[in-house]
């Protein structure tokens, strides 16, 4: 049975936030409270991949055994029970108190190495490249470093190769690798297309839905726990990133109206200058 | 540091030499870090390199885990120094993971660099690029990528440097647990970011039909085709067609964004462009606040009389010139 580790995160709708929403708090946060959550499109890329590894044909008929970590608050949990019903095996959440670890990859990383060695003794870890809110794009490169594995990173397909090694698509400068990978490896997962992660049934929803989820916290880490006092980069200032341009509305009563004057008094001169 | 074993090496020297000149202060470059295949023109490698000396390491593949352990012999030397690699695939990953590896600070896609006395600041853009960050670093070395839409890359790199070392490494252990390594190039990547013109599709195109009816449209009013992500992700195009941060950075004359929200992520992709124009049916759309002109209407509606009334496109134009 190849074990899969599979850290990811929740985010919100940071889309959803108009121009004043952007207020910063004197703890250099935004409020994002109120905003709805979603997956981390990388790591939800992650999730689902994992899942497609069951579904290819012969190779399909290998086992996996699935443990889905996240750290993060009590909304979390309902994310991590649309993962039960699609049948993960394991379901961990890491309630980080009131530690900021927006921009702390490096503890976050941690957390995740100490728990793979500890915990979960994976064959692989399989995560998204970044995340929204700190666009650190480390912790799946620290977490390699941290263990001391390679790292495939930019992953856009992959497939079981046999019953200890995965098949690896990704993307490099120039093209793309593929390679055969044997455990342990950390898989850092980039734009991989069509790995919207599936809707579980209804009938999984009941039978696998409740599945108990494993409560731990930051405490429980207390290598990641020391790092909080003294980050190597440390957060200064944040401000809003204004990039607006005049937006001149072109009104008219039909479409095919605002496409002359575009075209008319726009498009034209621009491009017969080009 | 620089990996020429890749067809960017010239991209690369560009970027840096536009991020040292336009996005730093306080900072002297000195030596540049060339991987390039054993095989390559000495001569070539030296030209391009945007600082005065360079160190030629010779590889026989360009795989990350062996030019890993090549930095961390230059980062462990003890040295205060910066360590500047391109936010290209090598960069974003290698820079995080030989800060890490060195005990040093890392840091990925930095938009500027400031050094005042012991003091090192870098910012960068976070919160899906809504918000700009300082850091101050605590700890050399500094290993840092830049962000791709940081700087205006230099037109020329403007010097030949001085070869202070070469030497050649032969792959170790290190790529053990990798088989059958195969390298396909990509094929030939559409001219987005040289696109003089370029219509690009969101996620209000709503469909493969949608994104292909947007493609003809591209293609009448002689635009180059571009889509956001949520689009690629969803095989309504091809990666290649991606604009944004994941894709091609374009800076065309005008840029055509119908049915895009405008996600930070995606304008970073257009935002050098002279001229935007936005048509969304959402008024509230963001794309409208960061365009010149806004039309507030079905896309499909508009593009397809847009498409009637424009003259000769341009790409036929220019194929009759040649």
């Amino acid at each position: 049975m190849m074990k899969l580790l599979l850290p990811f995160s929740i985010t919100p709708d940071l889309e959803a936030l108009s121009e004043e929403d952007w207020a910063l708090q004197p703890d250099l946060k935004v409020d994002t409270s109120f905003t709805p959550l979603d997956w981390n499109s990388f790591d939800e890329s992650a999730l689902e991949m994992s899942l497609k590894l069951s579904d290819n044909g012969a190779a399909g008929s290998f086992c996996f055994y699935r443990c889905a970590l996240t750290v993060g608050g009590m909304p979390s949990d309902r994310f991590l029970k649309t993962l039960a019903a699609l049948k993960f095996d394991e379901l961990v959440r890491v309630d980080p108190g009131d530690a900021d670890l927006r921009f702390r990859p490096e503890v976050v990383a941690r957390l995740i190495a100490d728990f793979a060695q500890t915990q979960a003794h994976p064959d692989f870890i399989l995560m998204g490249r970044q995340t929204q809110v700190g666009d650190n794009a480390c912790t799946p490169l620290l977490t390699a470093e941290l263990l001391g594995w390679p790292c495939v990173t930019q992953v856009t397909a992959l497939e079981s190769a046999d019953e200890h090694r995965l098949r690896v698509t990704g993307a490099v400068d120039g093209g793309t690798s593929v390679q055969t990978v044997s455990a342990p490896c950390v898989l850092s997962i980039g734009d991989a297309p069509c790995t919207y992660l599936r809707v579980p049934t209804l009938k999984d929803k009941m039978a696998y839905g409740k599945k108990p989820i494993t409560l731990l916290k930051l405490s429980d880490f207390p290598g990641a726990e020391a790092l909080l006092s003294s980050p190597n980069a440390e957060l200064r200032s944040l401000a809003p990133i204004r990039k607006e341009r005049e937006g001149v509305l072109i009104e008219a009563d039909t479409p095919e109206e605002k496409a002359e004057i575009l075209y008319r008094d726009y498009l034209k001169g621009r491009l017969n200058r080009l | 540091m620089l990996n020429a074993c890749t067809n960017d090496y010239p991209d690369q020297c560009r970027l840096l030499a536009g991020f040292l000149e336009q996005r730093t202060n306080g900072i002297e470059a000195d030596t540049a870090v060339v991987f390039h295949r054993e095989e390559a023109d000495r001569e070539k490698l030296l030209c391009a390199v945007p600082v005065p000396k360079a160190v030629l390491i010779g590889l026989p593949q360009a795989r990350t885990e062996t030019m890993l352990n090549q930095l961390a012999e230059l980062g462990g030397s003890g040295e205060t120094a910066v360590y500047l690699f391109a936010g290209n695939c090598f960069g974003s990953e290698l820079a995080v993971r030989m800060g890490q590896r060195c005990g040093g600070t890392f840091m990925a896609a930095v938009d500027g660099l400031q050094c005042a006395g012991e003091e090192i600041t870098v910012t960068k853009s976070v919160y899906g690029g809504h918000m700009e960050a300082e850091y101050a670093l605590k700890k050399a070395p500094y290993c840092l990528s830049v962000s791709r839409s940081s700087a205006e890359p230099a037109k020329e790199t403007g010097r030949s440097a001085v070869a202070i070392e070469e030497r050649t490494v032969r792959e170790g252990p290190e790529n053990g647990f990798s088989e059958d390594y195969a390298f396909i190039p990509g094929k030939e990547e559409k001219n987005l970011e040289t696109a003089p013109f370029i219509l690009a599709a969101g996620w209000g195109a709503k469909s493969r039909e949608g994104v292909d009816a947007m493609a003809q449209a591209a293609e009448k009013i002689g635009a180059e085709f571009g889509v956001s992500r949520p689009v690629a992700m969803s095989a309504w195009a091809p990666m290649s067609s991606l604009i944004g941060v994941s894709g091609a950075m374009t800076k065309p004359e005008i840029c055509i964004a119908a049915g895009v929200s405008g996600a930070p992520a995606f304008y970073a992709g257009i935002e050098k462009s002279g001229f935007i124009v936005s048509v969304n049916s959402d008024p509230r759309a963001p794309i409208h606040r960061k365009s010149n002109v806004v039309i507030v209407d079905d896309w499909h509606k508009v593009l397809q009389h847009l498409s009637e009334i424009s003259e000769k496109p341009l790409k036929a134009t220019r194929k009759n010139e040649e």
